[in-house]
């Protein structure tokens, strides 16, 4: 009972800490929620990314096409300013090439669309090539991308024009203004027709599959529930050296020293602390999670599974916290030791690099000799739908893991106040 | 000269606690190297072109083989063999596994009697395994739809070159298919003003970490800095200087000073270690740079000086000044570029001083621009420390 006394009079005193507050649940919870309002529904998964409103590009034209009209430059440059891009493109013109670089340059614009001066002879006349240059802000990267797309397929409209005229001509010989007019026409209005269906989603000859899941997966984990898993990992790791921290302040504030004069044995008051460790540390992940499944909808996957790999997380994070402890003399020096430490080998264990698609293979191998590491696999496991056998393994190993070192710290910690 | 003395003062304090100079230089080293790994792409291969898997059942007819030629000469994907086996389905099946474990970014099944049906303008479809959420999955759908768009359309030039001599059809595609490997219109992309050893349109992940980092961890220094008027405001020392003859914003301006100094010192190590070991070239305009940290250093300074008259305790500025870091440099784009979220984070980023300090240390690393790109950030960057100071200076108390 009483090491339940002094356990809960350890966690009031944190959560009345402004510092232990802010750190224990709201960064954990603060950093996805940005990254969150970043992206929108693009990270989390699901089919509705409605939320992601991608940010417009601001195109300048300069058409050197100077063949009219119904130049192929004018048509482009009218492509880039239709009603129907205005959502992703704001495109204005300008006279010549060195303003749009230089519109570019000034980050007045984010691409600059070069249209050669003999864009329309290639395009219409059957002789030649001709490019047209996209020249893009190098910070830029969504931006061009789009339009670079968008340009290439107008491109090969042109292309496949050129290329009908030219076959024609071989086939028939050379070709009447008429009869190329109208075979040109004729190819305009099949590719616009291929346009309309593929805009609607209905590709004439291609049909799109998802890759077969694995014979265990059921689920695939967002980037928004990975990110999430990284930081609650991340900070239940630092929570349980904070808590412990409080052994060593307690120590130099002299009320340690006080609580051994009383009648409570010293097991009794470090079984408190420790336990303190643990009930914080549960406390904080139940939380977070609770809190992030409102806000970002995540999915964490199959409950044993789920209270398994929180189980695994709380062991192995109290086991660091007291360990990492242990060794620290005061709290002048546990501030940047906990730091560090927990910095270094959160980073090596995969924490820090959860989202990233194809993160190197050395850091795969790292996360094996670090305890953040086997907790993370036990984790991932869980959010890709793994099943019970195969998080059963990281889960054991993070829970021996912890257990040893939660011994190593418990017999430094009673050494030195025996 | 009492300013200075003080200044003096307080950097002697920061710099004889390991632990400060632990977050202000080794732990930014770390994340700058760490981060910039992360983000980096692959290092250049001779052809760095997505692998997707090519199945072509079509073996009674030329067009199959003909949309993997297509393939080919595409700069972004390049098809590949993927059998193992003759039995068919043990080929789809691996190949979908493939695609499931990253191994290649799409499969392409083209169906038997695949020439035959688009000739007799029948309806078929090659099958394509794809992870449309990954962005390899999406690079490869594009290819393959420029792909078999080219494919129908010299199939449709043929048509129609060949209307009143169906004879010569078979010559008119294979015309047309040959014309398609090598399109008369075309697209050149050009990155402005990269180095020309650089003419790699993926951003280099060190030009984004060191950067985004070192905007991170100047913030994050307050932590210590700021700490340092607090303690001495909890001690009464602030109180017993008003008894010297030193004025109160003498006293003021010498702990705004000394933030200010080792901010720059901060921001120095970390533009040197960037320049020498990253190759991030901030030196290429050693004037644009120093405008810049001057500026970013005066902001964080008076952010710094806002901060502890905000605290009551050692604690509550450690935790407004992470706080301030994780709002700050999330909003800034030092984690990730501004330009890949959305519209609403990357206009209310730019009301932040952080997105100006990035953009104008972008501006000299990225854009290869020079000390006239900078005047811009930096007049805001000013702006916001004047702000920040005239906040601290109306919320400052000795007592």
């Amino acid at each position: 009972m009483k090491i339940l006394d002094i356990a809960f009079k350890d966690i009031k005193h944190s959560l009345g800490s402004g510092f232990g507050i802010v750190m224990m649940f709201i960064v954990p919870i603060m950093i996805p929620a940005i990254i969150y309002v970043a992206f929108g529904g693009a990270l989390d998964g699901s089919a509705n990314s409605s939320g992601f409103d991608i940010a417009v590009t601001r195109v300048v034209v300069a058409n050197l096409d100077r063949a009219g009209e119904e130049s192929a430059g004018a048509i482009l440059t009218e492509f880039l300013q239709s009603a129907n891009l205005k959502s992703l493109l704001q495109t204005s013109i300008v006279d010549d090439e060195a303003t749009a670089r230089n519109r570019v340059s000034t980050q007045q614009a984010d691409v600059a669309v070069i249209i050669p001066a003999d864009f329309s002879q290639a395009a219409f006349t059957g002789s030649g090539e001709s490019n047209v240059v996209m020249v893009h802000d190098p910070v830029s990267t969504i931006g061009p991308l789009i339009v670079k797309q968008l340009l290439a397929q107008f491109a090969d409209g042109f292309s496949g024009a050129r290329i009908t005229l030219d076959v024609a001509a071989q086939q028939l010989g050379p070709l009447e203004a008429a009869t190329a007019q109208a075979i040109a026409a004729q190819y305009a209005q099949w590719a616009q027709a291929q346009g309309q269906q593929q805009s609607n989603g209905q590709h004439p000859v291609l049909t799109v599959q998802a890759p077969p899941v694995k014979a265990a997966a059921r689920n695939t984990a967002s980037m928004m529930s990975s990110m999430t898993v990284g930081m609650l990992v991340f900070f239940a790791f630092f929570t349980a050296a904070f808590m412990a921290e409080s052994i060593l302040k307690e120590d130099e504030d002299g009320t340690l020293p006080r609580l051994f004069t009383t009648p409570a044995a010293r097991a009794t008051i470090l079984g408190g602390k420790f336990t303190a460790i643990f009930l914080m540390v549960t406390v904080q992940v139940a939380v977070v999670m609770l809190i992030s499944s409102l806000l970002f909808r995540i999915t964490w996957g199959d409950p044993l599974l789920v209270v398994l790999s929180v189980v695994g997380l709380v062991i192995c994070a109290a086991g660091f916290g007291l360990f990492l402890l242990s060794f620290i003399k005061n709290t002048r020096q546990a501030g940047p030791i906990i730091g560090g430490v927990l910095t270094v080998t959160s980073m090596l264990g995969g924490l820090y690099s959860m989202t990233i698609p194809n993160p190197p293979a050395f850091m795969d191998t790292m996360s094996l000799f670090l305890p953040q590491g086997w907790v993370m696999r036990s984790w991932k496991l869980t959010l890709n739908g793994g099943q019970l056998i195969e998080v059963l393994l990281p889960v054991l190993v993070a829970v021996v893991i912890g257990a040893v070192l939660f011994g190593i710290g418990t017999l430094n910690f009673r050494r030195r106040y025996a | 000269m009492r300013i200075i003395d003080l200044a003096l003062k307080d950097i002697q304090q920061l710099v004889r606690d390991r632990k400060a100079l632990l977050f202000l230089v080794a732990m930014p080293i770390l994340f700058t190297v760490f981060m910039g790994i992360m983000l980096s792409p692959p290092a250049p291969v001779s052809d760095a072109r997505l692998p997707i898997g090519f199945i072509n059942q079509d073996q009674s007819g030329t067009l199959g083989a003909a949309f993997r030629s297509l393939l080919e000469s595409s700069e972004a994907v390049k098809p590949i063999e993927v059998a193992q086996s003759t039995a068919e389905n043990n080929d789809a099946t691996r190949g979908g596994e493939l695609v499931r474990d990253g191994k290649i970014a799409a499969l392409v099944i083209v169906p038997d009697r695949f020439s035959a049906a688009l000739l007799a303008d029948e309806p078929t479809k090659a099958i394509v395994i794809v992870d449309a959420n990954q962005q390899a999955g999406q690079t490869a759908n594009s290819a393959l739809s420029t792909a078999t768009n080219r494919l129908l359309g010299a199939i449709e030039a043929a048509r129609l070159s060949t209307a009143n001599q169906p004879e010569k059809f078979d010559t008119a595609l294979q015309s047309a298919l040959a014309a398609w490997q090598k399109p008369p219109i075309g697209v050149t992309v050009e990155t402005l003003n990269a180095p020309k050893e650089e003419k790699n349109p993926a951003l280099g992940g060190f030009k984004q970490s060191a950067p985004g980092m070192l905007v991170q961890f100047t913030i994050f220094g307050l932590t210590t800095t700021a700490t340092i008027l607090v303690i001495e405001r909890k001690s009464r020392t602030l109180q017993r200087m008003l008894t010297t003859s030193m004025r109160r914003w003498e006293i003021i301006a010498g702990h705004l000073l000394a933030m200010f100094t080792v901010v720059l010192l901060q921001q120095t190590l970390l533009v040197v270690f960037a320049q020498v070991f990253l190759n991030v070239n901030y030196l290429a305009q050693p004037l644009a740079t120093l405008l810049v940290m001057v500026s970013f250093g005066a902001w964080i300074a008076a952010l710094g000086l806002f901060i502890s008259t905000i605290a009551k305790t050692d604690e509550q500025a450690v935790m407004w000044s992470l706080l301030a870091m994780f709002i700050l440099t999330a909003l800034a784009g030092a984690w990730f570029p501004l330009d890949v979220t959305g519209q609403l984070f990357n206009t209310i980023g730019h009301l932040t001083p952080g997105a100006w300090a990035m953009d104008g240390f972008q501006n000299i690393v990225v854009r290869g621009l020079g000390l006239a790109s900078v005047v811009v950030p930096a007049l805001v960057l000013w702006g916001f420390a004047a702000l920040f100071f005239g906040l601290a200076v109306w919320r400052f108390k000795f007592e």
